[in-house]
């Protein structure tokens, strides 16, 4: 059975000053039918372009250069626009990281979760309205009646993130982009929204996407995870393995940085450095300089993704000499 | 809300006193006597001095002024010293001539501009947007007096396709309310389509867009009525100088209006006809402010009247 969704080769490009450069370069990965995907890295390393790439809503000033995005074995790269909507919102939907901003502040809120009925299912206004209160309380908002007649400034973030979740669900979607849900809201409320979103996916059999830069969230999520570092993926395999055996050194990096409780060390352990910029992206491994084990190889040339186990891949030259030895 | 708009309505009473005094002291304070204009400069001084005690100029200001808003507030004006009529009756007359001028000046200068706006925004540094601000440019560089004299000259006159001036029917509005709208446009294009520009690059923009919203969707149900609200606040301001700017185009184009009437009242000294025109002119501005500030709350649900 092909996967629902497969990137291969994906290459993404925006223009800057000095021309188009690669913000995400040669990405693959797929996602099957019921599974939740972490895409796991640090800001400005290419999850967010990766997830706007499949959904198509990049900003003016950015393209998709190379690759191939299959959607049930349907080219997404270079779909007209008229198609690609029938798609957005439909068969894909996506919530975003910032729900305080994410709905327009004129438009009732059962509106604003009617509207994809609307336009993909030719609902009229009553009974879309009556679908969206029935998704208000398939998401857990009391008062669901009340809260579709209500502006969304009248709502906390949390009910507000519960409200795009509504809104991505209408559709009954076969893949949910979730682009750092739960990043913007507190701790309980984070473990309610992912609670939620656990319980769609399970009642629904949709794929998630689930965008986050918490491996606490992907441990507790995901069944597959792809680390990302300056838009390039650099250890992809299942939770499973990548938490037993963490092979990229910035994956190691970045376990290691989570504060454990019976721990009692003074400080935080941190990666030193920061992601480089694509302006000047260095020509070897991308993680050389901030590289604990890095060696001249690594600065000279960019490994390509080596097999671990079967199903476990990092991007890393100590695969390759040592097996997984770090 | 109704709370609200009676303070609001409580507050334009007190503008109103403040600029009925103001206009009031000005429009004696000028070195001229009213009565002297009325008899012209070569009567003889005792006539000057009956005519000011006809009209009681003769009465310390302070008593005249009292005198002038006791008779206000029985919606009494006064008469006229020049055209010997009540001051109410000139401006009945006169006032539907210039509501209907203003009005579609107004319009045009909407359904010009706010199409600008949004253009402008959704093809942002393309080629139609740079033709859209050149046009704005001009608009807003040219003089109201020279787009009325060009228009009347090549559409009235050459083209014969409109009346070159005059006050009548609708054909005699469209000249009059073009050169304003032309002039004027260009402020709300600009506006609009700053407002658009930030709208259309919010989170909730691209929600829509996920949704699989249409760029017609995305523009005219979502962005649409959040860039407009500047564009509200300047079209209430907008409507307070379009009084100032139809004095001008009435003048320019012989219109018959509110405008003509006050311009005539100023150099004949018509102190009842200033005062008049300028408190109804004051009382419509407040008026049109009020009924702005409650718009917003309509367009815009996150603001609340208490």
């Amino acid at each position: 059975m092909s996967a629902l969704l497969e990137v291969s080769g994906l290459t993404t490009s925006f223009l800057t000053a000095s021309g188009y450069l690669p913000a995400i370069e040669d990405v693959n990965f797929a996602i099957e039918k019921g599974e939740t995907l972490g895409i796991v890295g640090e800001s400005g390393c290419g999850k967010s372009v990766t997830s706007l790439s499949i959904m198509q809503l990049l900003s003016s000033n950015g393209k998709i250069q190379k690759g191939s995005i299959l959607f049930e074995g349907k080219q997404l790269v270079g779909l007209k626009d008229t198609s690609m909507r029938k798609i957005r919102g439909n068969d894909i939907a996506m919530i975003f990281q910032e729900p305080m901003t994410s709905l327009n502040p004129v438009h009732k809120i059962g509106k604003q979760i009617g509207e994809s009925l609307r336009i993909h299912r030719g609902l009229n206004k009553e009974q879309s309205k009556q679908k969206a209160v029935d998704l208000l309380k398939l998401v857990g908002i009391p008062r669901a009646e009340d809260i579709a007649d209500e502006y969304p400034h009248r709502l906390s973030g949390g009910m507000r993130q519960r409200v795009m979740i509504a809104i991505a669900m209408a559709c009954d979607p076969k893949l949910l982009i979730a682009d750092e849900p739960t990043t913007a809201l507190d701790v309980t409320i984070q473990a309610q929204i992912l609670d939620l979103m656990r319980k769609l996916k399970a009642e629904r059999e949709m794929s998630i996407m689930l965008i986050t830069h918490d491996l606490g969230v992907v441990a507790e999520m995901c069944d597959r995870v792809v680390v990302m570092y300056a838009g390039k993926v650099v250890e992809q395999g299942a939770v499973r393995d990548i938490f037993r055996k963490p092979t990229h050194p910035y994956t190691i990096g970045l376990l290691s940085s989570i504060p454990r409780l019976e721990d009692r060390q003074q400080r935080l352990s941190s990666i030193p450095g920061n992601v480089p910029s694509i302006e000047v992206m260095p020509a070897g491994c991308r993680f050389a300089s901030r590289c604990p084990h890095a060696t001249q190889r690594c600065a000279d040339d960019e490994p390509s993704l080596l097999s671990v186990t079967d199903n476990h891949q990092a991007r890393c030259w100590l695969v390759d000499e040592k097996g997984v030895a770090v | 809300m109704i709370s609200y708009i009676i303070r609001r309505l409580g507050g334009a009473v007190i503008v109103l006193l403040g600029i009925s005094i103001i206009t009031f002291v000005i429009a004696f304070l000028v070195p001229a006597n009213p009565a002297r204009a009325i008899v012209g400069p070569h009567a003889p001084e005792a006539l000057v001095l009956q005519v000011d005690k006809q009209l009681g100029l003769d009465q310390p200001l302070p008593i005249r002024y009292v005198n002038y808003m006791n008779n206000l507030v029985h919606g009494n004006l006064g008469m006229s010293y020049v055209l010997d009529q009540p001051v109410t009756n000139l401006i009945e007359q006169r006032v539907g001539a210039t509501a209907q001028l203003a009005l579609a000046a107004w319009v045009l200068e909407l359904v010009i501009g706010i199409p600008l706006g949004i253009i402008s925004a959704v093809y942002d540094r393309k080629i139609i947007d740079h033709i859209a601000s050149l046009l704005a440019l001009i608009g807003i560089s040219l003089p109201v007096f020279f787009v009325g004299l060009e228009l009347m000259y090549w559409i009235g006159f050459r083209l014969n396709w409109l009346p070159v001036g005059g006050t009548g029917g609708f054909n005699y509005i469209i000249l009059p309310g073009l050169t304003y709208a032309i002039t004027g446009a260009a402020y709300y294009s600009r506006l609009l389509k700053a407002s658009m520009l930030d709208v259309l690059s919010s989170d909730y923009i691209r929600t829509a867009k996920a949704k699989g919203a249409s760029p017609a969707r995305v523009i005219f149900a979502h962005a649409l009525r959040n860039g407009i609200i500047p564009a509200l606040t300047y079209g209430g301001i907008d409507i307070a100088a379009l009084f100032g700017g139809v004095v001008v185009i009435e003048d320019v184009f012989g219109y018959s209006g509110l405008g003509q009437l006050a311009v005539q009242a100023i150099s004949n000294l018509d102190v009842p006809v200033i005062m008049g025109t300028v408190l109804f002119a004051t009382a419509f501005v407040v008026l049109v402010n009020v009924v702005v500030d409650v718009l917003y709350g309509i367009v815009d649900p996150r603001i609340t009247y208490s």
